[in-house]
């Protein structure tokens, strides 16, 4: 392991051992990385909640929920993804900053409005998510090792607007 | 409703997510700063562990299915407008957000405040366009050119070049990357 500022692992590593997750998790489970979903079921739990008749009406929810569970592989997938980063943050003992250290230099310090923007930006990329059908988990490493052209489309696609924008957003200041 | 999937499958959901999220923390790509110093072209990190993640996925998987231990691949079919089109919305929000929805789910599980945000406005988000959904499926083209469509089919060449080709160039890239220290 070289610990480095950076990074705990060499991303090399990393990206090898989630090609070996993926390998696995196709050949002994069937199934591919994938997270975006997820939070369309969620959406549609708390939609049931709120109110079951439109909840029945919407096809982006009936599509997942209808017959098929809400709390499924890719759920606990997220899930654990969530524990498995605080495991290796603990044992690595990692603390993350307020404000991460580019916006601080180019936008500003508040707390605020970096987590206002984290919200708006939830939302636009969960939008760019489910048009597309995936994200960089579905799409990029999932659909990308299996040589899918709709993969790598996507690849390139968000890859281009990503650099635009943020090389537009994230300008250090004065 | 149907709530629960079977234990098998939320057991193994759960160990593969457990390994998932420890590698992207490990990697350091749940961070702000490693997502937009890529997107920002400082950092290439990201870049780092997607196509190392695509070498060996696509060595293993294209294996599997030579030996014949897999029957066919698990790919996506969908129209390639939703996929320009959301990727390009996709790359937007992620720019701004800091993070993809996986690497922010493992942000939070560092600690990261905004990506708990971002999960927030991920899931109001999901539900928003659930509103939508009906003119927004409408809006996309049902052309469909990218349905169980791979590379090598699309290129008519076998699958071993392409896995071959991707592996020297990604390889050569990394050591252009070194080289540049980057």
């Amino acid at each position: 392991m070289n610990l480095h500022k950076k990074h705990s692992i060499s991303p090399y590593l990393g990206g090898a051992g989630i090609g070996l997750i993926s390998i696995a998790s196709i050949y002994f489970f069937g199934k591919t990385l994938g997270t975006s979903s997820t939070f369309t079921r969620i959406g549609g739990a708390i939609q049931y909640v709120v109110d079951s008749e439109a909840f029945s009406q919407m096809t982006a929810y009936t599509k997942y929920l209808k017959n098929a569970p809400l709390i499924d592989w890719q759920f606990a997938l997220v899930a654990f993804v969530f524990i498995g980063s605080f495991i290796a943050a603990r044992m690595t003992q990692y603390t993350p900053p307020t404000v991460p250290k580019i916006w601080k230099e180019t936008i500003g310090s508040s707390e605020a409005l970096r987590h206002a923007a984290a919200f708006i930006g939830g939302i636009i990329i969960i939008f760019g998510a489910r048009i597309a059908g995936g994200c960089t988990s579905g799409h990029v490493i999932s659909g990308g090792l299996q040589l899918s052209v709709a993969g790598w489309l996507f690849m390139a696609s968000f890859f281009v607007s990503g650099v635009a924008t943020a090389l537009l957003l994230y300008r250090k200041k004065g | 409703m149907i709530i629960f999937a079977s234990i098998s499958s939320l057991l193994s959901g759960a160990l593969i997510g457990l390994i998932f999220g420890a590698l992207l923390q490990l990697s350091g790509v749940a961070k702000f700063d490693t997502i937009v110093g890529q997107l920002t072209l400082r950092d290439f990190t990201v870049l780092k562990v997607i196509m190392s993640a695509i070498i060996v996925g696509s060595i293993g998987v294209y294996t599997l299915l030579e030996m014949g231990a897999i029957d066919a691949l698990l790919l996506k079919a969908l129209p390639s407008t939703g996929i320009i089109v959301g990727g390009i919305i996709f790359g937007i929000g992620m720019a701004i957000l800091g993070y993809c929805p996986g690497t922010c789910v493992a942000s939070a599980g560092q600690g990261s405040i905004d990506a708990m945000y971002g999960i927030a406005g991920m899931v109001f988000g999901s539900m928003v366009y659930a509103y939508s959904y009906e003119w927004i499926s409408k809006a996309i083209n049902a052309i469909d050119l990218t349905s169980h469509v791979t590379l090598d089919a699309l290129l008519n060449v076998p699958a071993t070049y392409i896995v071959a080709s991707v592996a020297i160039g990604g390889i050569a890239f990394f050591a252009f990357l070194e080289y540049i220290d980057a």
